[in-house]
């Protein structure tokens, strides 16, 4: 039963996904974490192994919720569950797109638009359901002044901070 | 464009986009410009037909590299190309993150696993941030299109069981009020 909620749960959440995976993290978090399937912790533990390992970074953490909850069934159906979305929307866009004509250009403006918003409401989320230690505010403030102001690679960033927090915690 | 009378091979297709998919970490965006860089060599796609199907993609929801991969590999290849550059771009991630969450249950517990990952998740922090900021400030926005982006995010913290409804209306606010309100 589980795992059929869990596909549930993705497929909703496959047709939010627009402009990068940051825009539906916040979404994910709230109704994961937000029905106790997982822990905060937990999820952000997820969400740092997703950026770190090859693909998009939404399908990664659909499957490794879903592997974490349920195995690999749950790993499976988590996928197929945000992947059929965009499937379904490209066949019904060959289907009636003659039918209906949007602006391709303003279409994209207001979706921008929209995912923006999530991408607030994922920050959002993110912060509010943790408890924010000094040194990850810390680390959260420079990896954002490299981003913007550096060309290096957010992965080389990620992995600085990965280390840094490593030593951190040790030491 | 040549796809027409010769297409590609559905497990040359395949193993083009598994290769990428494997290779390149950071995400979805991060694939764009490797994709465009390798099928541009290969002569299966010229850069401005790219970015049309960039376009394309980006107005369908699901993460851009799925979506390229499915529109671009059902043009080199038909509908065989599209399944095969699909699973293709999947199954690489796939497998990581079964074989990485199998082995991290079992250090979960490990000091340096835990600041490990919780130094990554500052940094994410960060970079969302980082990436919110280019968002706005990539592209010219006006005071009606911000102003229904904040209050848009506000409603969905609030509401968070009408995300998706908020989000369509969202959407069709902008869509329809565009012209009126662009200055």
């Amino acid at each position: 039963m589980e795992s059929v909620a869990l596909f549930w749960v993705f497929f909703k959440i496959g047709f939010l996904a627009f402009g990068g995976g940051w825009s539906i993290v916040g979404v994910i978090a709230n109704n994961i974490v937000g029905k106790g399937w997982l822990s905060p912790e937990e999820f952000t533990h997820i969400i740092s192994v997703s950026q770190l390992t090859p693909g998009p970074v939404a399908v990664n953490i659909a499957t490794y919720v879903g592997f974490k909850i349920c195995g690999v069934l749950g790993a499976l159906v988590s996928t197929l569950g945000i992947l059929l979305p965009p499937i379904i929307v490209i066949f019904a866009v060959g289907f009636f797109g003659r039918f209906i004509k949007l602006d391709k250009e303003r279409l994209n403006d207001a979706l921008r638009v929209g995912a923006s918003s999530l991408v607030i409401l994922t920050l959002y989320t993110l912060i509010s359901s943790h408890h924010l230690e000094f040194t990850t505010f810390l680390i959260a403030a420079f990896s954002f002044l490299f981003f913007i102001k550096t060309k290096i690679d957010p992965v080389y960033i990620i992995l600085g901070a990965a280390v840094a927090g490593m030593l951190i915690s040790v030491l | 464009m040549n796809s027409v009378n010769s297409e590609i091979n559905p497990l040359t297709v395949f193993v083009t986009f598994f290769k990428i998919s494997a290779l390149t970490i950071g995400g979805g965006y991060a694939m764009v410009p490797v994709l465009a860089r390798r099928l541009g060599k290969k002569g299966w796609i010229d850069q401005k037909d790219f970015y049309n199907f960039l376009a394309k993609a980006q107005s369908i929801p699901g993460p851009i590299a799925f979506n390229l991969s499915i529109t671009i590999g059902k043009e080199v290849g038909g509908w065989r190309g599209s399944i095969a550059a699909a699973t293709g771009v999947i199954i690489p991630p796939f497998f990581t993150i079964v074989l990485i969450g199998a082995f991290l249950t079992r250090f979960s517990n490990s000091i340096w696993v835990k600041g490990f990952l919780k130094g990554a998740f500052g940094a994410i922090l960060g970079l969302i941030g980082g990436v919110l900021y280019r968002m706005i400030q990539t592209r010219k926005w006006n005071y009606f299109e911000i102003s229904i982006m904040i209050l848009g995010a506000l409603l969905m913290a609030f509401g968070s069981s009408y995300v998706i409804f908020l989000f369509v209306i969202i959407v069709i606010i902008v869509y329809a009020g565009d012209k009126k309100w662009r200055a």
